[in-house]
């Protein structure tokens, strides 16, 4: 690791090279390492490391941006000397103030950062898949899937006095599972190596894929659906990446355009970011460098605020609440137009999945959604398949399991009608942010076609 | 650039690697965009670095760097072989090549005009006009961008090749929103959010006349918002080149990719409907149907003479008269599946990506007919046009496709304008649909992008076609 002293030097190179203008340098180190393993055997190794530096210089409302790998301190004096260059033929642009001072989360122990991935990412990678390949193998079914381990510090720093740092880890496996026509995969991410019980996941989607096998066909309808975590997970990022979207707001093609204070959704429904929140994927501050801000976007099921970036922060007249996208530890930051939560939660319930199918008459069981798309974005109108495996429930009962589906809904619809809620949330992934969510039981999810498998 | 290659290729045969390739790529990129007629972003970015991939013990290590000194190759160099070794006990069988001769050559894709030599007041000049002319009552968001990118790239390998290429290209769209009361509608043009990139310079944005085309584009956007919906019917169904690329991507490039058949995106992407033992039998659509694999067409994004495992390309037939016959891949997948050399569609991100098999424009071969004719022998159908939503599932099988606009045909007529069009089958159904496929005059290579791969490269890709006809496809609205 380069550590906060070397990157704030680098840093302070750069800015010096700004002159009148004002100017923001954002820095990212990584060190990403995946090893991905196809029917039992690894067939990808990766190590992927990099510096990289976005320099962004400001006059008035004429900007520069400028992105460079830069390993040396001269490559980041490149990058301001070349958005410099860059502004002398900018037109005006949208306002957008320069966050001011030191942003004031706590260093000595940095949300999100376990240095146990720093010093066994690799053993730890290698053991895993060992590991998880043995214990599916020992079930029936053929293994597939990845273990990634990352170590990033990100620094921002500005003509303005804004200085943040942080280092932070990563670490997901994913167990595939295929037997003849069974298919399932669990997931687990969190950043710190002892939160993925290894042998649990394995054992997860070996059950899982041999309960998926020999599905029958159903025909495609409106049915009730019990969602377990991975697939209610998706509901919520698209409403969080969707709705919550400053600049859709702005745009107005997002719901609360014209719905904020009204009921959105069912009123036992919370949605929340928090990006300093232990259980998710923390990070403490936005490509911009401003110190996230936890965020209530639905409450009760009535929708409450949208999550700000500076420049639609400045737009709306309020400041930004942190959340200028973090993309890939490979892009050093530096601002985009979107707004975005990254770091969703959603209260969890008194139901068990138990509870939910012995509630529910006819119905399915739905593990994961793939392939999931906008049709409309206002109303959240979403297509998808059903993925790793969808099962029948018949009174009361999962009967077995069935072939995929297609579904076309506004997902602000089926969240209108949540009839449970779990206990227990789980971390999903979805991009370069997560969600923490239980599985829920909805009244209805319109499916409309049906595949062969 | 080119002693940096060969010293990591030299340093990791000196570790014990059995095979070893280096990519060092310099990239200058630049994006403009203005939105409302201000200047929304300004950006540009230069990255240079290098991957090394390694065999060792019979496994792959990939290491990657943009830290250039001596140190940092060797660094890099033994992270790759260090991965590589500690595969070893999760391994069953080793990794095979199919054979390529060496190569000693450097290519330049042709360009007009350098878009880098083009001063980036002009370009702000033609997207505020762009964006400005977009700017009609009733649209929300009148956005203009403009693309361009050049890589440097030196390939060695422990084989003997040395390969320098230059790649550059260029790309440019309009967008348009148009908000109603729960309801949204967009126009693109030309492409939708992929900006249409081509493998040429400044002359492919000179080519599409943003500019006169803006009008047209905010015009049709908030029409939309009055049109009526698409009805539900099963009809003939005539698809644009924009919208038919990507069906193509998903419905035949991707089921295709030898590695997505031999389960290597099984925990992420998915599979395919397609084993190895279809190739030369299945019949995947009607006798209409001719799909290539061409990446020494001129001008597109994918156009290159070597791919990024030093193959020299060559046109690869997918599909002959509705038959498969050929499948997109690698040198160990074409080992691994007995097909001889590599179809050369191995292509990496950037540097610090491992290569994967992309489809380097995979393309529908041009019918007979001419587009009006095409449209006048149809009775009843519809004409879709831009993609605005896709989705299929994880063996590419069933798909949803989502158009910006419909207008309907009647009686060999392009008629009413309908909003919200949508379109779903099964793949081989689908394709077995296909009766007519307009001629040369109307085939064109469109440039996207795709994510694949863990972590997803953005990779580039291309497509050509032309106007299409499938006739009984099931459509309806956004609501069915």
């Amino acid at each position: 690791m380069m550590g906060k002293q070397e990157m704030k030097s680098m840093a302070e190179a750069g800015l010096k090279e700004a002159g009148e203008y004002s100017a923001e340098v954002h820095l990212s180190s990584a060190l990403y390492e995946l090893t991905r393993f196809a029917d039992g055997q690894i067939h990808q190794n990766i190590s992927m490391d990099g510096l990289n530096v976005t320099a962004c210089l400001y006059d008035g409302r004429r900007s520069g941006r400028v992105h460079l790998s830069a390993a040396t301190t001269d490559r980041v004096r490149q990058a301001v000397q070349q958005a410099a260059e860059k502004l002398r033929y900018a037109d005006e642009g949208p306002k957008r103030p320069m966050p001011l001072a030191e942003q004031g989360y706590c260093e000595e122990d940095p949300p999100g950062f376990d240095e146990e991935v720093v010093r066994r990412g690799t053993q730890w990678r290698a053991q895993a898949v060992e590991a998880a390949v043995k214990e599916v193998e020992s079930r029936g079914p053929r293994a597939y899937g990845r273990a990634i381990t990352e170590v990033t510090e990100r620094l921002s720093m500005n003509t303005s006095g804004l200085l943040s740092y942080a280092p932070r880890t990563r670490c997901d496996l994913v167990v595939a599972t295929i037997r003849d026509t069974g298919y399932s995969c669990s997931e687990r991410h969190a950043y710190s190596l002892s939160d993925i019980d290894v042998k649990e996941t394995a054992q997860e989607s070996a059950a899982g894929c041999n309960r998926a096998r020999d599905p029958k066909e159903l025909e495609p309808q409106e049915y009730p659906v019990v969602l377990l975590p991975y697939a209610a997970a998706d509901l919520f990022s698209f409403v969080g990446r969707l709705g919550a979207n400053s600049q859709a707001v702005l745009e107005g093609r997002s719901f609360m355009s014209d719905s904020l204070g009204q009921q959105v959704i069912s009123e036992g429904i919370s949605l929340w970011d928090d990006a300093f929140d232990r259980r998710g994927r923390p990070i403490p501050f936005d490509a911009e460098g401003v110190k996230k801000q936890p965020v209530t976007i639905i409450e009760g099921g009535v929708a409450v605020s949208p999550v700000y970036n500076q420049t639609t922060g400045a737009q709306q007249g309020v400041p930004s609440t942190g959340h200028s996208p973090v993309g890939s530890a490979f892009a050093a930051g530096g601002g985009s137009p979107q707004a975005v939560p990254q770091n969703l939660f959603v209260a969890g319930g008194e139901d068990t999945v138990a509870d939910m199918i012995a509630d529910t008459s006819l119905g399915l069981l739905v593990t994961s959604l793939h392939y999931t798309r906008t049709v409309e974005p206002k109303e959240v109108v979403v297509t998808g398949m059903t993925r790793n495996g969808t099962f029948l429930i018949r009174e009361g009962e999962v009967v077995g399991p069935v072939r995929n589906l297609r579904f076309t809904d506004s997902y602000l619809r089926i969240l209108n009608d949540v009839t449970h809620l779990g206990q227990q949330g789980m971390n999903c992934s979805q991009g370069v942010g997560s969600v923490h969510v239980p599985a829920m039981r909805v009244g209805s999810m319109r499916f409309t076609e049906k595949t062969d498998f | 650039m080119r002693d940096t290659a060969q010293k990591a290729v030299h340093l990791a045969e000196g570790m014990g690697a059995s095979y070893a390739d280096c990519r060092v790529v310099q990239r200058e990129s630049e994006f403009i965009s203005v939105k409302n007629g201000e200047v929304e972003e300004l950006a540009s970015g230069d990255d240079l670095g290098l991957g090394v991939r390694v065999i060792v013990d019979g496994g792959w290590g990939f290491a990657s760097t943009n830290r250039l000194s001596s140190a940092g190759v060797e660094d890099c160099v033994r992270r790759a072989g260090e991965i590589a070794a500690s595969g070893a006990r999760v391994r069953k069988k080793p990794v095979r090549l199919a054979d390529e001769p060496a190569h000693v050559d450097s290519w330049e894709r042709p360009v007009e005009v350098d878009p880098f030599e083009v001063d980036d007041a002009a370009k702000l000049d033609l997207l505020t006009r762009s964006s400005r002319a977009m700017m009609q009552q009733g649209v929300a968001v009148a956005r203009a961008v403009l693309v361009f990118s050049r890589d440097t790239q030196v390939f060695a390998n422990s084989e003997g090749s040395l390969i320098r290429q230059v790649l550059t290209e260029s790309g440019g769209s309009l967008y348009a929103l148009a908000v109603g009361r729960g309801n949204t509608q967009v126009r693109t043009y030309p492409c939708t959010v992929w900006h249409d990139i081509q493998g040429k310079g400044w002359e492919a944005i000179q080519q599409r006349d943003l500019l006169g085309n803006a009008p047209r584009v905010a015009s049709e956007a908030v029409q939309l918002l009055s049109a009526r919906p698409c009805p539900e019917m099963v009809t003939d169904v005539i698809i644009a080149p924009n919208e038919l690329a990507l069906q193509i991507h998903e419905s035949i490039g991707h089921a295709v990719e030898a590695d997505r058949i031999l389960g290597h995106e099984a925990d992420f992407a998915g599979t395919s409907f397609i084993s190895p033992d279809m190739v030369g039998d299945f019949r995947y659509g009607s006798e209409k149907v001719n799909v290539f694999a061409d990446p020494t067409l001129p001008g597109s994004r994918t156009s290159f003479k070597y791919d990024d495992e030093g193959v020299k390309t060559r046109r690869v037939d997918i599909i002959n008269e509705g038959k498969l016959v050929g499948l997109t891949t690698s040198r160990e997948t074409a080992f691994e599946l007995g097909l001889g050399r590599s179809g050369g569609c191995m292509r990496a991100n950037n540097y610090d990506h491992i290569p994967l098999v992309r489809m380097p424009n995979v393309s529908l071969a041009p019918g007979d007919v001419s587009f009006e004719e095409l449209i006048a022998s149809t009775e009843e159908g519809i004409l879709l046009d831009q993609n605005r939503s896709w989705s299929i599932d994880d063996r590419r099988l069933n798909f949803q496709f989502g158009s910006e606009v419909g207008w309907l045909i009647e009686d060999g007529e392009i008629g009413e304008m309908v909003r919200d069009p949508i379109y779903a089958d099964m793949t081989p159904d689908f394709w077995a649909k296909c009766d007519a496929i307009a001629d040369e005059d109307d085939w064109r290579v469109i440039g996207y992008a795709c994510g694949k791969g863990t972590p997803s490269q953005d990779g580039r890709v291309a497509h050509g076609c032309s106007h299409a006809r499938f006739s009984g496809v099931k459509v309806g609205a956004k609501e069915r």
